[in-house]
């Protein structure tokens, strides 16, 4: 996936003063993922322009494509977080609402949450060992009835895998 | 495509003699997830219905059980349905963000999107005023207004934020919403467009659904107090009585043309039919183990539900 890859290339970066900084454990050890279109990171692409531009450039292309994609992800996560709000809160005070609260929801068995009263689908699903990971929020959320028959989290679906991806990235962050 | 028609012919004891009910069901294709129903008000007329999951608007012709779907558009999802004194079909479709109109001879298609400023508001319910005007909610914290004549359309803060679901009109033109997620229902001025709250005595009720009785009674179906609840705009006063089971949650609310009122309740998977005089409930239930009705709508000697666990229409007829 692209943002594995633009997380390895960063990582890896050594100190460009020569100050030998200790690099995180593992960095140097892994490969590099196979260059596609997509995983064409913004260092990647920074590493490309300085072979011809040089130092200065391509930190300054690195910075702005960071940035750009970081900035990308922070605005349509709130966009795509519209589909969801009406009845579900990142606000770990904020209960009653007709969805569960979803703070701490990665790693989370399915309907579990205490105090929420869940369907009996998705309370079977919890009981047969459903845990919400990027994978499964990914299919629940292309078609949650198709996942979990029953689950009665009616007409909130997200077909495109790319919306789906920003959303589940942006909430790794929002509601940990 | 002819459709098998089950008649079940139950008729179920009631508490009264006279009060007998005859239940048919309709199969509706699978995987429509029908929500919301509104049944022509001439007999035998067609019953629309909006298909969530399929983003269409379905018609079925109760003498035949013909169904037959009209496409909304790309990622459309339909919450609501109702029809307009021109006859036609208006959905709040969620997923288009925007009111649909679908003509009923020829099938076209008319939208009016939501400003884009707007965002995605999730789309709910709407109703006519009598002046013609389309209200309707968004449950992301909006309501609004849409001129059909002119297209100008309107879209308000809702007072308390997130939670506008569903909304309905008094006989004297006075627009009634409930907050789901804000726990109170609103009276809409519809001149100005300002929404008043109301709070009902219960806190954290999880107001869903509100429907006027012929004297402009605002009756409310109460979520997560599983409760049927009465306000009386002229003195202020609420009443509320609990439906039956240990946890009962009860979502849609229709009171019908003798001002009996029908509520789904989901616990036991049961409709609901109360009688303000006697202040009690009669229990009916489809061959359905989970139904899942998401609204009732009905015209003279006839409530329907949209069963939307169940890919169903069911009538329940009155004797």
């Amino acid at each position: 996936m692209a943002h594995g890859g633009q997380r390895i290339e960063f990582c890896c970066h050594a100190p460009r003063d020569g100050s030998g900084v200790e690099m995180p454990q593992g960095c140097s050890i892994r490969p590099a993922p196979p260059v596609t279109r997509a995983s064409v990171t913004p260092a990647l692409f920074a590493r490309r322009v300085r072979r011809y531009f040089g130092l200065g450039l391509g930190l300054a292309v690195a910075t702005l494509a960071a940035l750009a994609a970081a900035g990308a992800q922070t605005l349509e996560g709130p966009r795509l977080f519209q589909r969801c709000y009406a009845c579900h809160s990142l606000d770990p005070a904020e209960r009653g609402l007709s969805g569960p609260n979803l703070r701490g929801l990665f790693g989370r068995r399915a309907g579990t949450l205490e105090g929420f009263d869940y369907s009996p689908a998705l309370r079977r699903a919890g009981a047969r060992g459903l845990l919400w990971t990027e994978e499964t929020l990914d299919r629940f959320l292309e078609d949650p009835e198709e996942f979990v028959p029953g689950a009665r989290m009616g007409g909130v679906w997200l077909r495109d895998p790319a919306e789906r991806r920003a959303l589940i990235q942006w909430l790794k962050e929002a509601a940990r | 495509m002819q459709r098998l028609l089950v008649t079940l012919a139950l008729v179920l004891a009631a508490t009264s003699a006279a009060a007998q009910v005859a239940i048919q069901e309709y199969p509706l294709p699978p995987r429509l997830h029908a929500h919301d129903v509104w049944a022509d008000p001439a007999p035998d007329g067609p019953v629309w219905f909006s298909a969530q999951r399929s983003g269409q608007l379905g018609r079925l012709d109760p003498k035949t059980g013909k169904v037959d779907l009209i496409a909304l558009g790309p990622n459309s999802a339909p919450h609501g349905v109702i029809l307009g004194a021109d006859g036609a079909p208006w959905l709040t479709d969620g997923g288009q963000n925007a009111i649909v109109r679908v003509d009923p001879r020829t099938g076209a298609v008319t939208k009016w999107p939501l400003p884009e400023a707007r965002g995605y508001v999730n789309l709910n319910t709407a109703i006519f005023d009598r002046d013609g005007i389309h209200w309707f909610t968004g449950q992301n914290g909006v309501y609004g207004r849409l001129d059909p004549r002119t297209g100008d359309l309107k879209v308000f803060d809702a007072p308390k934020g997130r939670g506008p679901y569903g909304i309905h009109v008094t006989p004297e033109g006075v627009v009634y919403y409930a907050s789901l997620a804000g726990s109170h229902i609103a009276r809409i001025d519809t001149a100005t467009g300002q929404a008043a709250v109301i709070e009902p005595p219960t806190p954290g009720q999880g107001a869903r659904r509100v429907w006027s009785d012929s004297k402009g009674i605002i009756w409310v179906s109460e979520w997560n107090a599983g409760q049927l609840s009465r306000y009386d705009p002229r003195t202020g006063q609420w009443r509320q009585w609990k439906a039956l089971g240990s946890r009962p949650r009860v979502y849609a609310v229709y009171v019908d043309e003798r001002d009996k009122v029908w509520v789904a309740e989901w616990s036991a998977q049961v409709m609901l039919r109360f009688d303000p005089a006697t202040e009690t409930f009669e229990t009916f239930k489809s061959s359905s183990a989970t139904a899942d009705v998401r609204q009732i709508h009905g015209r003279a000697g006839e409530v329907w539900t949209p069963e939307s666990a169940a890919d169903k229409l069911v009538v329940y007829r009155s004797r």
